[in-house]
């Protein structure tokens, strides 16, 4: 579990609860560098935001061929085709497609394959341009 | 005098399960029987009721000369007779008339062509079966799934008897000849192909309802005379071949398409020269225009090509290859309703739903996913080969402890 946040005291006290804390690691804020080490480490991210208004993280994931599994409820969601995508409620989906990602080689090899194509459409300046159309079209 | 060979292909995809790693060696039913009920209630009110009654009119309202070409898979004929024998009973009716050939192809739409001869063959067989027995026609056309084909496969199939293959006819088969008239392969003796016009088909089964086509509405007068159109090119056939369900379901009923098919008929026959004839009925008339080379031109690679948009991506290949795999293991159990599972997951839609691409050229109606995405297709497909693989092998050993009890 990356990073920290006003939920990270309670998911702690959780993992404790239920007695899984060997297999869990919290790293806390990470800077810089370290980022890219825990993307480079990982075979898998997964972003289950209950609520985010975009969530650049897994483009971040994605640039290290990291596949990533996001909630729909993200604003990222809207625009990646090739990431898997769950209903943050849905524990069961959300582990069904973990395991998945681990069972299913095949699985990683296309998402990573299909990501690097759809990485490079994403840019600040397309979304720039984007937005100049718009008030382009609203103004004449 | 040009004769049209309309051809209906009539299928459904069956619906698998949302079916979770938490599943696997627990539950045993992969079908979603309760939303296939759904669907095929819901096709049959939309379209296979009303285009039955249809095609039976036209064809007693012309006395002979309306007759038509029709395929169902086996897996939908296993459906309607079990759920919907009203629907079964039209498809009879239509056969009675006499007007109607019924294709044969593999009874679970699938891609064993490419994977396994013996399956392939047991499935064409069953389904020829399942014809006679149902219609009373012992088949002598062909059409593989997605209207495939290629050397190897017009070869085996003139052996096992046909007399034509309805076939897709890509550009590099054809290059400037015309889907228009009867081929032969090279070194087949009795075998034709006929090659779909996609141009006029799918004017039909993808432009119709489309507002934005510059043809756009299309009536049945205007279509009828650009079929008679093509009498100027000296082509002998055209050949219509479309999904059953473009009739109310790809085209709704608001567009007007069953009032398009209850006038063709007539505008086409407006033009003495033109008749309709069912694709046997075609080859016997017409000789052949010109010997295509298929051997070398149409390679197995080639024709995976061509199913890019069901084998091209590692998904796919990966999902079929393990089904196939199970081959050998499935059949030395001896038992009929795994071998009726297995089959049921060879259906080609289950890997087109796993495709990544942009949908193929032409099939812009099958653009449409249950799952919502490849990944998702894969995923659930894959959990079920693994709970259907450990269960071939579990049951066996129950068996063997029960033996030794």
């Amino acid at each position: 579990m990356a990073g920290a946040g006003d939920m990270m005291p309670r998911m702690i006290e959780r993992v404790a609860e239920l007695g899984i804390g060997k297999n869990f690691h919290f790293t806390g804020f990470l800077h810089g560098t370290e980022v890219e080490q825990i993307f480079t480490m990982s075979d898998l991210y997964v972003m289950p935001s209950v609520s985010e208004p975009f969530g650049i993280s897994p483009l971040e994931a994605m640039i290290y061929d990291t596949p990533v599994i996001i909630s729909r409820q993200s604003g990222v969601a809207e625009i990646l085709n090739h990431a898997l995508k769950v209903d943050f409620w849905d524990v069961d989906d959300i582990a069904n497609k973990i395991i998945a990602i681990l069972r299913y080689p095949v699985l990683v090899g296309e998402i990573v394959e299909k990501t690097r194509d759809e990485l490079r459409s994403i840019r600040w300046e397309y979304a720039a341009e984007k937005i100049v159309e718009v008030y382009r079209r609203v103004l004449h | 005098m040009p004769s049209v060979c309309l051809h209906f292909h009539v299928h459904q995809p069956r619906w698998l399960r949302h079916y979770t790693f938490f599943d696997i060696n627990h539950d045993h039913v992969y079908e979603d029987a309760e939303r296939n009920l759904h669907i095929l209630n819901k096709l049959s009110e939309k379209c296979y009721i009303p285009a039955n009654n249809i095609m039976l009119k036209l064809i007693k309202k012309y006395k002979g000369d309306f007759r038509i070409a029709i395929s169902v898979t086996g897996m939908l004929l296993d459906q309607f007779e079990k759920l919907r024998s009203d629907v079964l009973d039209g498809f009879k009716r239509i056969a009675d008339t006499g007007c109607a050939e019924f294709v044969n192809e593999t009874y679970y739409h699938s891609l064993a062509f490419l994977f396994s001869a013996r399956e392939f063959k047991e499935q064409v067989m069953l389904h020829k079966k399942k014809i006679k027995a149902l219609f009373g026609q012992t088949p002598k056309a062909f059409r593989h799934a997605e209207l495939m084909y290629n050397g190897n496969l017009t070869r085996i199939i003139e052996k096992m008897g046909y007399n034509v293959i309805l076939a897709r006819g890509a550009d590099k088969i054809l290059g400037r000849r015309s889907p228009g008239r009867v081929y032969q392969q090279a070194g087949c003796k009795k075998l034709r192909l006929l090659f779909r016009n996609h141009r006029l088909s799918d004017d039909i089964a993808v432009r119709f309802s489309d507002s934005k086509w510059s043809e756009y509405p299309l009536t049945a007068d205007k279509y009828a005379h650009w079929i008679h159109h093509t009498n100027d090119t000296g082509d002998n056939v055209v050949n219509l071949f479309v999904d059953y369900e473009t009739l109310g379901e790809h085209q709704k009923k608001e567009t007007g398409i069953f009032a398009f098919i209850r006038e063709l008929p007539r505008e086409i026959l407006k033009h003495a020269d033109f008749k309709f004839q069912t694709p046997s009925e075609i080859v016997d008339e017409y000789e052949p225009a010109a010997q295509l080379d298929l051997t070398n031109l149409i390679s197995q690679a080639d024709m995976e090509r061509d199913l890019s948009a069901w084998l091209g991506n590692t998904l796919q290949k990966d999902a079929i290859n393990t089904l196939y795999g199970m081959e050998s293991k499935v059949r030395s159990r001896k038992d009929g309703r795994l071998l009726n599972t297995w089959r049921m997951l060879q259906a080609s839609d289950h890997f087109y739903y796993m495709h990544t691409g942009s949908p193929a050229d032409g099939d812009g109606h099958k653009d449409f996913n249950p799952y919502g995405s490849p990944y998702d297709a894969y995923i659930n497909y894959m959990n079920i080969i693994d709970d259907f693989s450990g269960f071939i092998g579990k049951k066996k050993r129950s068996v063997i402890n029960g033996k030794t009890k």
